[in-house]
């Protein structure tokens, strides 16, 4: 014997399937599920990324040295990884570093870079790979073309979401010459930089000078509110 | 013998009986809690995905003179309809000269520092220009822009660098289309100061109806139900800035 009416059972199941659409539509606008957000409590930036992950990119002049120069990055990391003082609390201690021969897009530059606003790589991704960083190396000849008189550039590899409409890079490219790798201004300055830890040594910006003075008046373009 | 279900149905009284009547209010308010736009006292600002600018943390430059934990910026038209030197001056005026209730220079006491370069960003060489943390550029669409497109102005980080506690990024770009700042009006501040907020930290709302007084949370979000025509950055919108400046963020 039933306790409600039929007309009660429908009221009922109406008032769940309102609750449970309401519950569906609201709260998640701003949210992509397609999309890895980056977190920022950790300089792996990716909450997937459980290790350190650099992937390499070799000039195809340089491919008959690729164990070799392979080894000698694997070696500026051990000793990056030996003297810079926030390693572990980056995260890049929690396992072992993986590095790969080959990045995601086979990017290799070939036209001059700028220091700031390049991006080398895959850019915006709703899917960043594992590789914090993307190295590339160039021979002397195409580095003369790529980097001019920079010793190195640093790039946005790939940029991830981080609000409606707001992204920022979650992967870095590092682009230099193979002549510079194993040398200590590269794991103490490029290398750094290139997975983005304050550099142990680094050449002091230019002087700020070209500013306006803030004491001067309104545009007068619109009145003060 | 008893009435059959059917029976039962057609005896009962014409009127729903009034647990029925209270239940369904109970239910539309609930859903109308979600959805509507009601003003709520958080800012979700506090988040572990917050990308803000480097140098909001410290202060070390003088009343004349900038420090290098000061923000410069430059300003970048890219289109003819609009004169590069006009909007440098007003968004350096929306930024900085206004009342101080009013603009963002001075925020998190003086640890937001805003100081404009005198000639447009691509003026600077390589060197010069790595020491500017902010860039606005203007053009008619951001197609080549990720996420800003035809129709949006936005917001891109760069250079990410861990400080021990968290990653930040030492410069930031805002990209405003030329439709949302033409005018050199109030709808144009409110463009330059949501940007900027973005900037130093700030998020657009989390949900519907995530509405409030705040520069990331005014009528610029209507599809999100907000409706304060609120302009400039608000105390709320400052107080979240001091939270992120001292890196009491909770992530």
């Amino acid at each position: 014997m039933s306790r409600f009416t039929r007309r009660e059972m429908f009221h009922v199941a109406a008032m769940v399937g309102v609750l449970v659409l309401g519950a569906r539509c609201a709260g998640n606008e701003a949210v992509d599920a397609t999309q890895a957000y980056p977190r920022l409590d950790s300089a792996l930036l990716m909450p997937d990324r459980s290790a350190l992950g650099i992937c390499v990119e070799l000039a195809p002049s340089l491919q008959a040295r690729s164990g070799e120069l392979l080894a000698t990055l694997r070696a500026d990391v051990a000793s990056l990884q030996a003297r810079h003082p926030l390693w572990s609390k980056a995260d890049f201690g929690r396992e072992p570093v993986r590095m790969q021969l080959g990045c995601p897009g086979a990017a290799m530059p070939s036209a001059r870079l700028e220091s700031k606003g390049a991006t080398v790589g895959p850019g915006f991704t709703k899917s960043p790979s594992p590789f914090r960083t993307f190295v590339y190396v160039l021979d002397d000849a195409r580095a003369r073309e790529v980097l001019g008189e920079e010793r190195a550039i640093r790039a946005r590899a790939e940029l991830a979401q981080v609000d409606d409409h707001v992204v920022a890079e979650v992967s870095t490219a590092l682009v230099v010459r193979a002549s510079d790798l194993g040398t200590a201004s590269f794991q103490e300055t490029w290398l750094s930089k290139g997975l983005g830890l304050r550099p142990l040594r680094e050449a002091a910006e230019p002087a700020i000078t070209d500013f306006m003075p803030k004491s001067s008046e309104g545009s007068g373009v619109m009145p003060s509110p | 013998m008893s009435p059959s279900p059917q029976e039962k149905t057609a005896a009962s009284p014409r009127g729903a009986p009034r647990w029925i009547a209270m239940a369904w209010a109970g239910v539309l308010a609930v859903v109308a809690w979600q959805h509507f736009p009601v003003a709520r006292a958080n800012h979700t600002h506090t988040g572990g995905t917050q990308a803000h600018i480097a140098t909001i943390h410290g202060n070390n430059g003088t009343s004349t003179t900038p420090g290098d934990q000061d923000e410069q910026y430059c300003v970048q038209s890219h289109t003819g309809n609009i004169n590069g030197p006009k909007m440098a001056t007003f968004i350096e005026e929306t930024l900085a000269k206004l009342a101080a209730a009013n603009i963002w220079d001075g925020t998190a006491n003086w640890r937001v520092d805003l100081w404009r370069m005198a000639k447009s960003c691509s003026e600077y060489d390589t060197a010069t220009r790595g020491t500017i943390e902010y860039e606005y550029h203007v053009n008619d669409d951001w197609t080549n822009i990720t996420l800003c497109g035809t129709s949006y102005s936005c917001v891109m980080f760069e250079n990410p660098v861990f400080d021990g506690s968290h990653t930040h990024y030492k410069w930031g770009y805002s990209y405003l289309q030329t439709e949302h700042v033409s005018d050199y009006n109030e709808r144009t501040r409110k463009f330059i100061n949501h940007e900027t907020g973005h900037i130093l930290g700030l998020k657009d709302p989390d949900y519907y109806g995530h509405c409030m007084n705040s520069i990331m949370h005014n009528n610029l979000y209507a599809s999100a139900g907000c409706t304060d025509p609120v302009w400039y950055p608000t105390a709320s919108d400052k107080s979240s800035i001091v939270r992120i400046a001292d890196r009491t963020n909770t992530w």
